[in-house]
């Protein structure tokens, strides 16, 4: 850790050394992470970004644990771009990889020891200023709530008041952080810091930022997909009154104009010819590419054991082919920015998922150096993956550039939905391989798809194995199959061999919450549920069978069948379960469901129980996993993005209709405690719920669901 | 030129007439509390009041409101006093924010009309999308400003 006093006075501390890369020039230029002003606030800098999942309350409760103060005495949060805060849990997977984003629901597991040894550095200077002030034993002084208490005599100044002269001491370097009995916030549902003012109105997300003289703007593309922009007629456009500019770049271009309304306006009478693109593609090239590359090799993604010979032996061979098509982010804000750009100096607000990769657009529309630009991170209006993707930071940069003043751009919710970096369509077979006693012996699985990492490798002109390899390699497209962290923590199967076919397929994808668990989860949690129930087994018990020996796993499946009486659904109603190990969480589900005559699904009862290890905010973790299964449900149940044309069919929420109130069935979130390492949560509820219903599905009409959504015509 | 009353306060705005409600609200006045998410009337997160009833900013322009009086998330109370502020912040609901005071503005409206509303009630009425999957919190905290107010 690094202590340096500020100008304006007081306690500053960032954790210069703690990454590799923190650099002293980077820090000296960058503000400081915690700030403790003279008057006792604190301002907090962190690494995350805010898009819903809470991680500015739990960054600041891990602060606030070891700091030993209230939440209430955190007045400001932020999220910082800065060179200290690469995300260090991807890195890990993927030395390579080196950047500050917010995605793969591994905040905490990235940030939860630097924050916490963030607060105890801190409560140590101040602790050692108060002993010197009292010329006392450090140990006689007693940090509690937001102030230094000298036990014998029982004097007491507050951190505001030693700010300044801890400031000018050296951080210890043996910090003895709080077990988890002395917790008085981790752990407890601590209300969320950003409540207030989401509920007030004032929180700032992307939309929202207003800056002197700015212009507004929006987008539009080329409406075939892989089209180049040939021709330009903005004749009407600008004749829409407000309309002040209209700048083509590579497949779209951007209306400017005196409001957002205006704007959207020119968009709309703006005309655009392109070429090079795809207009004969629509979903059946979609299906015969999955189709014709399922008998491809591949690249290998798991193996255990010997499973030619397991199969080559088995009295009977099972196989399964489950299907999922592309799926739109749809966050509540359609993608938003605003950039100032003057001839040195550049600055971008945006509610973005990845801070490097705005400063590298930036970088390259500017041609400024990295010191003159910088990033601020709003709100996120939901991000769910769509917002780690960089495509809509170009337009208010070049906007900006180009008319000289600030532009904010906002998309229309048509474009978002049309323009997307899609979920992929996925194929997935699966070939089990059972004794005469109905025991797994081998599976063989392969899952054919396009890659969600290649476009992101491909922009920054690298591959960083182990997450992506120049081989095809994917492992977000393999996630949650036996990947290299599920496969000591799931199924165990003595024999298996997983491939995955990385397909081409001319349309953007990107991370969708959860990613390849979405797909994969689906294929072998309804492939289990076949196995079991070919060889007339209780799903429940079959799983069991199959976790005997990962006692983690077993408990959250034993307490899930026990919380949602499993077995024992109403008259009428109808169960299904699933499990996962994703995320380093263990996981699983109950759903009761009851399907109409005309197949009408009704969702009553979600029974969800996870182990994620240390639980830092109750409230939060059963918000995120109750927020991922609604958002798995609405895939499940909803609607599904389609290509005709070389266009994308769906537009807005009219034709893409998402989960309501109405449809949100009771759901029960139960936490396992205990002190093992935090997992990630935030995708987690997402894959599982899929399969759940779709295995209650099967309970209540006999007929298997192989593709997602699910089709009431496919069930009457 | 437009003359409209918003928050009890009356405002000239500079905008064509057909100009929805919502952009005269977050691009002419600053009040960016009220959220573009669909601009067709699907989703909720532009919902204010006009005479007391919740509508759907993006459907209904400048020209329209005329004479009306427009409520905004900013002006429904002063230190999120009003009884569904106060649930929404008891139950915590929100997670990303987004739609929220759309949802709270569609709420405290409800609430108007019908002080004890049933689920039913709810599932009729609260038609907003939230995307992070707070329903099941909105539920609560309706129920729970209902209280609020009963005892208010």
């Amino acid at each position: 850790m690094k202590n340096s006093a500020l100008a304006g006075g007081g306690l500053a501390l960032g954790f210069s050394g703690f990454t590799k890369l923190a650099t002293a020039e980077t820090e000296s230029a960058l503000p400081p992470y915690l700030h403790i002003a003279s008057d006792g606030g604190i301002h907090l800098g962190v690494p995350s970004s805010e898009m819903g999942q809470g991680t500015h309350t739990t960054l600041a409760m891990l602060v606030a644990e070891e700091l030993e103060v209230e939440m209430a005495q955190i007045r400001h949060i932020e999220t910082l771009h800065h060179p200290d805060f690469k995300n260090i849990y991807l890195r890990e997977l993927a030395p390579k990889f080196n950047f500050q984003t917010t995605g793969g629901s591994c905040s905490i597991q990235s940030w939860h020891q630097p924050f916490r040894k963030l607060g105890a550095t801190a409560r140590e200077l101040l602790r050692s200023a108060a002993a010197l002030h009292w010329s006392v034993p450090v140990a006689e002084c007693i940090a509690e709530n937001g102030r230094v208490e000298h036990s014998s005599s029982g004097r007491r100044l507050g951190y505001g008041e030693l700010a300044q002269s801890a400031s000018r001491l050296t951080p210890p370097d043996n910090l003895v952080l709080k077990s988890p009995e002395q917790f008085r916030l981790l752990g407890k549902p601590v209300p969320r810091w950003d409540t207030p003012g989401k509920v007030n109105g004032t929180a700032r997300f992307g939309t929202d930022v207003d800056l002197p003289g700015m212009l507004y703007g929006t987008v539009k593309h080329c409406p075939v997909c892989g089209d180049k922009i040939t021709k330009v007629d903005d004749v009407r456009a600008k004749a829409v009154p407000g309309v002040i500019s209209v700048i083509p770049l590579e497949d779209h271009a951007v209306v400017v104009a005196d409001s957002t309304w205006a704007a959207m306006n020119g968009a709309k009478a703006l005309i655009l010819k392109g070429a090079g693109g795809h207009p004969d593609f629509n979903d059946d090239s979609i299906s015969q590419i999955l189709r014709d590359d399922l008998s491809k090799p591949g690249v290998p993604a798991a193996h255990v054991g010997d499973p030619a010979d397991a199969m080559s032996n088995a009295s009977q061979v099972l196989e399964m082919e489950y299907e999922v098509p592309l799926q739109a982010h749809a966050a509540m804000e359609p993608l938003s920015a605003t950039a100032s750009v003057t001839p040195d100096r550049c600055e971008v607000w945006a509610p973005t998922q990845l801070q490097d990769g705005a400063m590298m657009v930036a970088m390259g529309v500017t041609e400024l150096p990295p010191e003159k630009i910088r990033i601020h991170t709003t709100y996120l209006g939901g991000g769910f993956g769509r917002k780690v993707d960089i495509d809509y930071l170009v337009a208010p940069l070049v906007a900006s550039k180009i008319l000289g003043k600030p532009v904010k751009i906002i998309w229309s919710r048509e474009e978002d939905t049309r323009h997307d970096f899609y979920r992929p369509p996925f194929l997935v077979r699966m070939r089990f391989g059972l004794n005469a006693k109905g025991k797994i012996e081998g599976l063989m699985a392969k899952m054919v798809g396009p890659s969600c990492t290649l476009h992101f490798a491909k922009a920054l002109g690298f591959f960083f194995p182990a997450w992506i390899d120049e081989n095809g390699y994917d492992f977000v497209a393999a996630v949650s199959m036996f990947d290299p962290f599920a496969l000591p923590n799931t199924y165990a199967i003595p024999n298996l061999h997983v491939d995955y076919v990385p397909s081409k397929i001319p349309i953007n994808f990107g991370f969708w919450r959860s990613t390849g668990a979405s797909h994969n989860s689906f294929a072998l949690e309804s492939a289990l549920d076949e196995v079991a129930y070919a060889g007339g087994r209780d799903s429940y018990e079959f799983r069991r069978g199959l976790l005997i020996d990962r006692p983690r796993a077993l408990f959250v499946l034993d307490r899930v069948a026990e919380l949602s009486n499993w077995g024992k659904a109403p008259a009428g109603l109808f169960q299904g379960i699933s499990f996962t190990h994703y995320l380093e969480t263990f996981q699983a589900q109950v759903v009761e469901v009851s399907v109409s005559k005309r197949g009408k699904i009704k969702v009553h009862k979600i029974t969800c129980v996870a182990d994620c290890g240390q639980v830092f905010n109750s409230h939060i973790a059963k918000q995120q996993l109750e927020g991922g299964i609604l958002y798995g449900l609405t895939a499940a149940l909803k609607g599904e993005i389609n290509v005709q044309g070389g266009q994308v069919v769906q537009s807005n929420f009219d034709d893409y209709p998402m989960l309501k109130l109405k449809d949100t069935p009771e759901i029960n979130v139960h936490l396992m405690e205990n002190h093992e390492a935090p997992g990630g949560l935030g995708e987690a509820g997402t894959p599982l719920i899929g399969p759940a219903v779709a295995n209650a599905v099967f309970a209540a009409t006999g007929k298997r669901v192989r593709r997602l959504p699910i089709r009431r015509k496919d069930l009457v | 030129m437009a003359t409209l009353e918003i928050n009890r306060k009356m405002y000239q705005v500079d905008v064509p007439a057909d100009t929805p409600l919502l952009w005269a609200l977050r691009d002419s006045l600053k009040l960016h509390g009220t959220k573009y998410g669909c601009g067709i009337e699907q989703c909720g997160a532009c919902t204010v009041h006009l005479n007391g009833r919740a509508v759907r900013s993006c459907g209904i322009t400048v020209g329209e409101v005329a004479g009306k009086s427009v409520t905004t998330i900013e002006g429904l109370s002063a230190h999120s006093s009003h009884p569904v502020q106060q649930a929404w912040t008891e139950v915590d609901v929100p997670q990303c924010g987004y739609c929220q005071t759309g949802m709270i503005m569609a709420t405290a409206a409800l609430l108007e009309r019908n002080p004890k509303p049933s689920d039913r009630d709810i599932d009729r009425t609260i038609s907003n999308i939230c995307r992070c999957g707070t329903y099941n919190q909105v539920r609560a905290a309706i129920h729970r400003a209902a209280q609020i107010k009963e005892g208010a």
